[in-house]
């Protein structure tokens, strides 16, 4: 399977990229962090695979990453600009992964 | 998170008992047929296996009405806005309310669509003997958010402990063993779809997380 499943994605991206891309933010420069933290039910072998479907990460880096939500409870898991980062997390929704997103600095 | 699928054992009705677990030295199959090779075959089955491009889905009748009647009491609870699936709408920016109501409006419907698909889907397809990759998607889907649900309510925690079985006369033990279940199952899933992943990743893969 490969991003076969990005059907969901094109409802959330249009409405956001009518918008004017600057002036939204204070530092509109700075990227956004896409924060993925531990809860008790999902499976870890889940997870994993949700960071190489969604992101299409290999599977040591989505292995590692998730180690890291599981370890430490939480990992950054992309860091880009506010409305793919806002995409991205809408997409871990999807996949009832709890996520949330923060500008740097 | 959750270790495994098979931490939790399956449960205890349906399907019985648990598989063999990793580690533990190999069993010889019982030599007797009737009772034990059957015992034997459903302890140690596999419910989903890929065949290809598709996916063989083998469900016993009762583990069929399990997952039927979950679905639809989750697609009720979230088409009521029940409170008991807030786990399925999470929140994106919890240090900002405008942001998060912008957020919120942005993608609830899409969100409240996904679910309810998911969830569809999987309560029309449980008595198939093969799906495609896009019906296995959701019920991966699906089963998730049903764990999700049920995992809330029964007030699941990380740590030792964690989903130990219920004595039987606990008011919770039913939604205890489903939940159980729903792991064990998910688990297979993940197994099936997951080899279908490249394991190098895919070229291009952007937004590069900080390694």
């Amino acid at each position: 399977m490969t991003r076969a499943d990005n059907q969901g994605a094109p409802t959330l991206a249009p409405s956001r990229q009518q918008e004017p891309t600057s002036g939204d933010d204070a530092r509109p420069d700075r990227p956004w962090q896409v924060i993925v933290w531990n809860d008790p039910i999902n499976l870890m072998s889940y997870v994993t695979f949700v960071f190489q479907k969604l992101f299409g990460y290999s599977k040591d880096k989505a292995t590692k990453l998730m180690l890291d939500v599981h370890n430490k409870g939480r990992a950054v898991v992309a860091s880009t600009g506010r409305e793919r980062a806002e995409m991205h997390v809408a997409r871990l929704h999807e996949h009832g992964l709890w996520a949330t997103m923060e500008q740097v600095g | 998170m959750s270790p495994a699928g098979d931490d939790g054992g399956a449960p205890q009705d349906p399907p019985r008992g648990r598989g063999p677990q990793r580690g533990e030295p190999q069993r010889r199959e019982p030599q007797r047929g009737g009772t034990f090779r059957s015992l034997w075959s459903a302890l140690s089955r596999r419910p989903v296996r890929r065949v290809g491009d598709r996916y063989r889905i083998e469900l016993s009748g009762p583990e069929q009405a399990l997952l039927v009647g979950l679905c639809h009491q989750v697609t009720e609870l979230v088409a009521a806005n029940d409170p008991a699936v807030r786990r399925l709408f999470p929140t994106a920016f919890p240090d900002d309310p405008e942001r998060q109501r912008e957020y919120a409006d942005l993608t609830r419907d899409f969100l409240e669509e996904h679910h309810r698909r998911s969830l569809t889907t999987l309560a029309a397809t449980t008595g198939k003997r093969e799906v495609d990759g896009d019906e296995i998607a959701a019920w991966l889907s699906a089963i998730n958010d049903i764990r999700l649900v049920l995992g809330t309510r029964l007030d699941v925690t990380d740590g030792p402990g964690a989903g130990t079985r219920r004595a039987s006369d606990d008011p919770y033990a039913p939604l205890d063993a489903a939940y159980n279940y729903l792991g064990w199952l998910q688990a297979h899933v993940i197994d099936a779809v997951a080899a279908g992943l490249p394991d190098a990743g895919l070229p291009g893969a952007d937004d590069a997380a900080p390694s």
